[in-house]
């Protein structure tokens, strides 16, 4: 189309050129000349600034933080945005590019105006125009004394969820400051809260209040997935940290791009290569083109997924130089991938012999990961991607795709793909289920139902993390069997929540002709989510206390019997589960408007206890006599069901780092 | 070069202009149009959207710089004259017509291969704004 017009308006123009050309000799030499200086001058200032690349003069004198040095071919996003705005754009909206920020630079989320406090120890925040500073002082026998000079804030974790702030200690305090070494404050700022939270509250663990400041763990840990290109450069008190550019950004994904912006700079070979009838030589990987699906989701599993350097050798390289991984390279050459399903893997024995709980605390049973952040690894397990191509872009996509119905706003949020929302991820492969009578045939719900949904019963909400259940990524199928084995909630049960687990098996056997299984006694005549929302250990109860609060359950089982047994969690030892019971209680019409503290969950039981009765009694479910949900046959809440549940409690100490 | 009747030149660029001001304030209108029914191909492309513009823009301002032209033909040097009038024609419709074309096809932030046609039209306006700016005023014995 475009030659076509080019074509027309080349002829139209120069038509009356070409007539009188033989004349053009009578162009005055002053005009042509005019004309070649002022041409001469532009081109070459263009050409200059497209040239300079200029070293980062504000950051080479930065002494207080970890830097941005331009290294190995790597060097910041704003180098892409010329050629790839679009991209860039929705890049900078992302998450991935907010992960980790310059404290002066970052929108500040969290109000440091205030006065923290955990234990014996209290953290004064304010700002002024030099920036936001803490300061920590300790109780002593008449209040409480400063323990050194306020320190400075300069680096921010997050912006989705929480917030997470670093600072650089006072020079007085030796051997620690100043330096690139940080430390971080022992509160979290959650932003759907709008509160700060002790961080020790945002992990699933029994430690209440511990102001543990963390020194180093950005530049020996954080740094790897959280920054581009890192170098921890971490000797003893020695650190000299730097990436190519902080967050996850451009480089991360696509690899080093100095060669790719040399090739590209000459407009002559960019329209070589757009016109081009094949791919042509570029230096600059594009995920979505690796041709292996594995490599293409080992680019994202270099940090999504549970995962250790090979060996003390690359382990010091990477402190130097960084990770000599590069997109499209063979992650398992770089990365030890720990599964549980290889435990006998020397590096994976050597994580055990320092941490014996480490598989127990981080997978189920069966080897499905239980923590958030590490669906690489989930992957790895899913037939769909051993035995299929499903990749992690064969659902997300990095980069927004306005189709005018899915905002930035919304994508930013879990990044799929906006034309494959719902099912159609799943079609793309399983087709047979686009005609409804299939669907329908195959999940045995209405095509409408949240149980027709392919990633309802396929990727359940099974791992823990960021104060809730998250989908497990590791594509199965809901088996009664599966609970049994490993003690995790299953697809039909997380749904269904007033029902047992041999309610779920007969149906799957009727359904899918799955064997009889062997109800375990404990669990017989008990709703499966009741059962663990009570009996469980502290992973248990917060998967089923997540899904108390689940709209889509509460369409199936209804809510209002569910306040009498959720409250329990109010006063749970685990800081993080009385949290994920107040986020149920707020998808619960009534209880929802309780004004809950949320770092003191408990002050609000009695309150709650007198709404949940109220509620209780105006539950449908509650005429029909159900002791799988603690109903008497008088209609009356089951007391001593419940204490008896709770006896039962698993009181293993569970720590799920994410 | 042949002498050009001034009459003849001030008829061609009143009407090449009007019609330049005609076809470029239209597109203005149509790419309004495009932004009121938020035409995601318009919208969602910014290369697109930028081109077009310029295409608007331009077309729209030459038409005017068309009309200046056909009103200063009685003043431009005879031998000069049939030259700038032909590179303005050229540089007329090259340019925003190169800024529409380099639209219709894009790449990320490269326009389509359209665009190549605006440097040779800027190159050809500017060269009949610099001969007329030159001889404008002069007699044909200077």
């Amino acid at each position: 189309m475009e030659w076509i017009i080019i074509t027309i308006l080349l002829g139209l123009a120069l038509f009356p050129v070409l007539v009188e050309s033989r004349r053009l000799s009578v162009i005055r030499s002053t005009a042509l000349s005019t004309i070649l200086f002022v041409s001469g001058i532009a081109g070459i200032v263009t050409i200059a600034i497209f040239n300079i690349d200029q070293p980062d003069l504000a950051e080479s004198t930065v002494v207080n933080r970890p830097t941005r040095v331009k290294k190995d071919g790597y060097g910041r996003s704003k180098r892409c945005q010329s050629c790839h705005q679009s991209q860039h754009h929705s890049w900078s909206h992302s998450y991935h590019s907010t992960m980790t920020q310059v404290a002066d630079e970052a929108e500040i989320l969290g109000n440091f105006d205030q006065t923290l406090q955990i234990g014996e120890q209290r953290f004064i925040l304010s700002h002024d125009d030099d920036g936001y500073w803490v300061e920590l002082k300790v109780q002593v026998a008449n209040g409480f004394s400063p323990l050194y000079d306020k320190c400075k804030v300069v680096m921010t974790t997050g912006s989705h969820h929480f917030q997470l702030y670093w600072y650089t200690y006072p020079a007085q305090i030796q051997p620690l400051g100043p330096k690139k070494m940080l430390g971080l404050l022992p509160f979290a700022y959650s932003i759907e809260e709008e509160k700060w939270i002790p961080r020790s509250a945002t992990f699933l663990g029994p430690q209440h209040h511990v102001g543990n400041q963390e020194i180093s763990r950005w530049n020996n840990t954080c740094i790897r997935c959280h920054t581009t290109h890192p170098r921890p450069h971490v000797d003893g008190i020695k650190v000299e940290s730097e990436a190519s550019d902080f967050g996850i950004s451009c480089e991360a994904c696509h690899g080093p791009g100095d060669a790719h912006i040399e090739r590209f700079k000459n407009p002559i070979t960019r329209y070589e290569a757009h016109l081009a009838s094949e791919n042509t030589v570029d230096d600059i990987v594009n995920p979505a083109k690796v041709e292996d699906h594995g490599r293409q989701s080992q680019i994202c599993g270099f940090c999504h997924s549970m995962a250790s350097l090979t060996g003390q050798e690359h382990h010091a390289r990477f402190q130097k130089h960084g990770t000599e991984y590069r997109p499209g390279d063979d992650l398992t050459k770089f990365l030890h991938l720990i599964r549980k399903t290889d435990e006998n893997h020397p590096i994976t024995q050597a994580i055990l012999k320092s941490d014996p709980t480490f598989l127990e605390q981080a997978f189920w049973p069966d080897g499905m990961v239980r923590v958030t952040g590490r669906e690489y690894t989930d992957l790895l397990e899913s037939a769909c991607h051993t035995r299929g191509k499903l990749t992690c872009l064969s659902c997300h996509s990095m980069h927004h795709t306005d189709d005018g119905a899915t905002s930035l706003e919304v994508w930013k949020n879990d990044q799929l793909r906006p034309d494959l929302k719902s099912d159609m991820a799943c079609l793309q492969c399983h087709e047979q289920f686009k005609e409804e009578s299939h669907l329908k045939s195959h999940t045995h719900h209405s095509a409408t139902s949240s149980g027709s949904r392919c990633y309802n019963c396929h990727m359940p909400h099974t791992t823990y993390g960021l104060l809730g259940a998250v989908r497990s990524h590791q594509i199965t199928s809901p088996a009664i069997q599966v609970t049994v084995q490993t003690g995790r909630l299953n697809a039909c049960n997380l749904c269904h929540l007033d029902k047992t687990l041999g309610w779920a098996a007969d149906y799957l056997t009727t359904w899918y002709d799955h064997g009889t299984v062997d109800i375990p006694e404990e669990y017989v005549g008990v709703s499966a989510v009741v059962k663990q929302v009570l009996s469980g250990d502290a992973a248990q109860r917060a998967i089923a206390g997540w899904a108390m609060g689940w709209s889509s359950a509460h369409e199936a089982s209804g809510s209002k019997w569910i306040p009498m047994i959720l409250k329990e969690l109010l006063n749970d030892p685990y800081e993080a589960l009385q949290i994920i019971a107040i986020k149920s209680f707020r998808n619960i019409p009534t209880i929802a408007s309780v004004p809950f503290d949320l770092l003191n969950a408990s002050a609000s039981f009695e309150e709650v206890t007198v709404i949940a009765r109220n509620m209780w009694n105006q539950s449908e479910k509650v005429q029909e006599s159900n002791n799988a949900i603690l109903i008497n046959p008088d209609g009356t809440f089951s007391t001593e069901g419940l204490r008896m549940l709770m006896e039962q409690r698993d009181e293993r100490r569970i720590i799920l780092a994410e | 070069m042949s002498e050009l009747n001034p009459n003849s030149v001030y008829r061609r660029h009143m009407v090449f202009g009007w019609w330049s001001l005609a076809v470029f304030m239209s597109l203005g209108v149509v790419l309004e149009c495009l932004h009121a029914l938020e035409v995601l191909e318009y919208l969602a492309n910014e290369t697109r959207r930028m081109m077009w513009r310029l295409a608007h823009a331009h077309g729209t301002l030459l038409g005017l710089l068309n009309i200046a032209f056909a009103l200063s033909a009685d003043r431009v040097q005879q031998g000069r004259l049939k030259l700038a009038s032909r590179l303005l024609l050229v540089g007329t419709v090259l340019l925003p017509g190169g800024f529409f074309a380099g639209g219709v096809t894009t790449y990320d932030s490269d326009p389509g291969p359209g665009v190549w046609l605006v440097p040779v039209g800027a190159i050809a306006a500017l060269s009949a704004v610099v001969i007329t700016a030159f001889v404008t005023g002069k007699n044909s014995s200077d």
